[in-house]
């Protein structure tokens, strides 16, 4: 075991200024999924409604930087709102599995024959890694070590961009196999519940990069790390996710 | 500050290299399990044995990369609460998927 001791949370509660950019990207959320379950109007709906989502959560982050910038750190306050975050995206893939397990319970025995165990095991090792990367960078956090703040911090993005990577060459393998979203029910559970977690581990790279960004500059310290803390919960919690898909999705078929 | 007291914890790192180690060496396992054929040992047997393994390396993970073994249980709470709204969820879906069975 390290001896060292992880410093407690001693920040008074701060409340964030009032912010009309959740408004907006909510508006974006309606937008776009009014859009994705239009029949005739998906391909201009959808990516307007993607637009303003992104917008909306570009001007919520940039006025949430600022505010930590220039006003007092709120770790603790914020730990518990990525701890609520994470209650409901456990809901969210709760939802998903359920849905992919029932249509998987329908489907031909040798459905899921294309899928590559080798190098989606090669991927959950990859995953693996990177969350054992962003938990040495948050303990680089604790300890004031920037220089392996950064280096922990850019293996970790690293290696999810790996992840990305290698799962969009899985994607491109199963096309080619016929396994693809809209042909059968199987695929449009697969692709959908893969893909939500790909698009969560792609989310977890840009919010990395953006940590790595505020390590470059010295925004983290002792007694200053709750970024890099947060940032690491949702990317566990990613990798969480991913453990019990490879086993459901991979191993169990 | 309430809300500070609440959340503030002290505990010494753990080794994480070890915990590394352990989620790796369950993985392989776990592979190979999955590759023994179902007729040679049924998915009856197989499928809880890799749920388990599964459960274990995501306990792991959250334990003690996300702390939650040092951390204040109310962060704890934030998952478990989320638990039985999940059950309750898959439940109405199998109902539902059961009323679309041909």
């Amino acid at each position: 075991m390290t001896e060292m001791t992880h410093e407690s949370i001693h920040e008074e509660i701060h409340m964030p200024g009032p912010s009309f950019w959740p408004l907006v990207l909510a508006f974006g959320m309606l937008v776009f999924a009014a859009g994705m379950i239009s029949k005739d109007m998906r391909l201009i709906i959808a990516p307007v409604g993607a637009a303003i989502l992104a917008v909306g959560v570009a001007g919520w982050l940039t006025g949430n930087i600022r505010e930590r910038m220039h006003g007092p750190t709120l770790a603790g306050d914020s730990k518990l709102a990525i701890w609520m975050f994470l209650g409901s995206e456990v809901l969210f893939f709760t939802g998903l599995i359920a849905t992919f397990l029932l249509i998987r319970a329908r489907a031909p025995a040798d459905v899921a024959h294309a899928l590559n165990i080798p190098l989606t095991a090669l991927n959950t090792f990859v995953l693996l890694t990177s969350s054992l990367t962003a938990v040495m960078a948050h303990d680089s956090a604790v300890k004031g070590n920037r220089s392996r703040l950064i280096l922990f911090l850019a293996l970790t993005a690293v290696l999810g961009a790996a992840f990305v990577s290698v799962q969009g060459y899985e994607y491109t393998r199963l096309y080619a196999e016929g396994l693809q979203w809209t042909n059968i029910p199987y695929g449009t559970a697969f692709f959908t519940l893969t893909g939500f977690h790909g698009t969560h581990v792609i989310v977890g790279v840009i919010w990395c990069l953006g940590v790595l960004g505020g390590a470059a500059r010295g925004v983290f310290g002792k007694g200053h790390y709750g970024g890099v803390e947060n940032f690491g919960l949702y990317w566990h919690f990613v990798d969480i996710v991913w453990i019990l898909l490879f086993t459901l999705i991979y191993l169990m078929q | 500050m309430e809300s500070s007291h609440i959340l503030a914890t002290t505990h010494k790192a753990p080794n994480y290299v070890a915990i590394f180690v352990w989620l790796i060496g369950i993985t392989a396992v776990e592979v190979a399990v999955g590759y023994i054929p179902h007729s040679i040992v049924p998915r009856e047997v197989l499928y809880p044995v890799l749920l388990a393994m599964a459960g274990t390396k995501a306990v792991l993970v959250a334990l003690y990369y996300m702390h939650l073994r040092y951390d204040s249980k109310w962060f704890l709470m934030m998952m478990l609460v989320s638990l039985p709204l999940g059950v309750l969820f898959v439940l109405a879906m199998v109902l539902g998927f059961a009323r679309l069975a041909p």
